[in-house]
């Protein structure tokens, strides 16, 4: 069975050139463009991963990551952030709220393939143990 | 002609017996309908034209989209082969054409802002194998500042520029028009990495706020700049060139500004005392304590209260008598607040000892003392 990611991204275009990536590394990929669209998503789906923009319409990516965390199937899915906002301040907040890894935009596809791939490890393992 | 003379002749026919303001009134009337109907079409025309041209840039954006993900960013081996196949038939599609081309550039641009690596160089390789450095070029030297503006944020966006082209630049960079020339210093800071801030050397207009925080952001943000020595530009002419150089000495800890910074206590400008004071705390600058003090009380309350943060934030014990002065003594609130604030910042301050006994200040002094001293409390 592959492996379920859950990509939250409001850019048409990163949205569908992600999907077409990630797809081509045998994950299925199911998308959301706003807040909102990923909430019913993931109120109904069990993901392995759930890779997010920060700023989405309707709701942000930081309640995004607290509804995730707290009222989901989905409060143990490990959750990467992938977003051009990259204060410290953010990526502190964005941690500190439930998210497991951080990627500023610009990012190189080889990183986020990397970050996905040990993300779904220690996942995997964690399930296992 | 003769014809078109025989249909008014038959038209004219039924009404040629009635009197003149009647024949007036249909005349107009008969204009008023052609009038509306002209419009009617025209309005039907123009958006049709638009229908077509959004349907067109659409299908446009789509092959783009598609071709750039699917046959050159998908790939994990694409190289200069990838790019040249991709070249030819993008142009190919585009046989020239101007919205075409720009949807290009849009696109390249946006995945450049958004992938780095091997996709971000194999982007700005397309960018220059499609020639479409030089219609960003040429925009450069369009009569419309927008137009100009759009050509500074593409060619900083795509690194492609040559000493040449920076030539071009150099007239926008000291435009009248603010947002022009704020993306003509933007891109001369991003791609003249060995001197980027030349510019400032003849910066006669203001530098704003807004502008200043982006210049900043584009500071920030871009690798590989060559940092200079911001104290030179403390003497300009230009206040907003002196304000926004210490912004600069702050942020990179120039301490060998210091010198520089604590003569600029005695300049005219309260804007820029104001800036040389709170530069000076947060540089921890020590030596300038003695001339704080000197000059405390010559200044308007702005900059006193920045001199006593100052004062605060180097911390160094000489100046503890003078702040406990301006604690006890001043009757000013922001002032004595500030003071304690200063006070509580030293590192063997004890709010019990310092006034001799606590329970002898005013009501309002042991609040703010107490305030200032609560580590659960920001100040």
């Amino acid at each position: 069975m592959k492996t379920k990611i859950l990509l939250v991204e409001n850019e048409e275009l990163i949205l569908r050139f992600l999907k077409l990536r990630l797809e081509k590394e045998n994950y299925e990929v199911n998308i959301a463009r706003d807040g909102k669209e990923a909430i019913q998503q993931i109120s109904n789906t069990q993901y392995s991963l759930i890779i997010s923009e920060l700023t989405l319409p309707f709701v942000s990516g930081f309640e995004l990551i607290s509804k995730i965390r707290t009222e989901s199937n989905n409060t143990d899915t490990p959750i990467l952030i992938l977003s051009a906002l990259s204060s410290e301040n953010t990526i502190v907040d964005a941690l500190s709220i439930g998210a497991n890894e951080f990627l500023k935009k610009p990012f190189a596809i080889n990183v986020l393939l990397t970050k996905i791939k040990l993300l779904l490890g220690g996942h995997d393992l964690l399930q296992a143990v | 002609m003769h014809s078109l003379s025989i249909i008014i002749n038959i038209l004219q026919e039924p009404y040629s017996t009635y009197p003149i303001y009647i024949k007036i009134a249909l005349i107009g009337i008969i204009v008023s309908l052609a009038i509306v109907l002209l419009t009617y079409l025209e309005i039907i025309f123009r958006r049709l034209e638009s229908t077509s041209k959004s349907l067109r840039i659409n299908e446009a954006k789509n092959l783009v989209t598609e071709e750039l993900t699917n046959n050159l960013m998908l790939e994990d081996e694409s190289d200069k082969k990838s790019v040249n196949s991709v070249a030819t038939k993008l142009k190919k599609l585009t046989r020239g054409d101007i919205i075409f081309n720009q949807i290009i550039i849009d696109e390249l641009i946006f995945f450049h802002r958004n992938f780095s690596d091997n996709t971000g160089r194999l982007l700005s390789r397309l960018y220059n194998r499609l020639n479409l450095k030089e219609l960003s070029l040429k925009k450069l030297k369009n009569r419309s500042w927008n137009v100009q503006a759009q050509g500074l944020r593409e060619i900083q966006e795509m690194p492609a520029l040559t000493l040449k082209n920076k030539e071009l630049i150099q007239p926008l960079l000291f435009s009248e028009n603010n947002d022009l020339r704020i993306e003509a210093q933007a891109a001369y800071l991003r791609m003249n990495r060995e001197h980027p801030f030349d510019f400032l050397n003849y910066a006669d207009e203001d530098l704003l706020d807004w502008h200043q925080i982006i210049l900043l952001e584009v500071i920030y943000n871009t690798e590989d700049l060559k940092v200079p020595v911001f104290s030179k530009w403390l003497d300009s002419p230009n206040i907003t060139v002196i304000t926004f150089c210490i912004k600069l000495i702050v942020n990179y800890h120039q301490l060998d500004a210091i010198p520089k910074l604590i003569s600029l206590l005695d300049h005219p400008k309260i804007k820029i005392r104001e800036d040389a004071v709170a530069a000076l705390g947060k540089l921890y600058a020590e030596q300038s304590e003695t001339r704080l003090v000197e000059i405390f009380a010559e200044q308007v309350l702005s900059v006193k209260l920045l001199i006593i943060e100052a004062l605060g934030l180097i911390a160094s014990g000489k100046n503890i008598d003078f702040l406990r002065s301006q604690f006890l003594v001043d009757d000013d609130f922001s002032i004595i607040k500030t003071a304690g604030c200063a006070l509580s910042n030293h590192p063997d301050f004890d709010k019990n000892t310092a006034f001799g006994d606590i329970n002898q200040l005013s009501l309002e002094r042991k609040t703010i003392i107490n305030h200032c001293t609560d580590h659960l409390i920001r100040n």
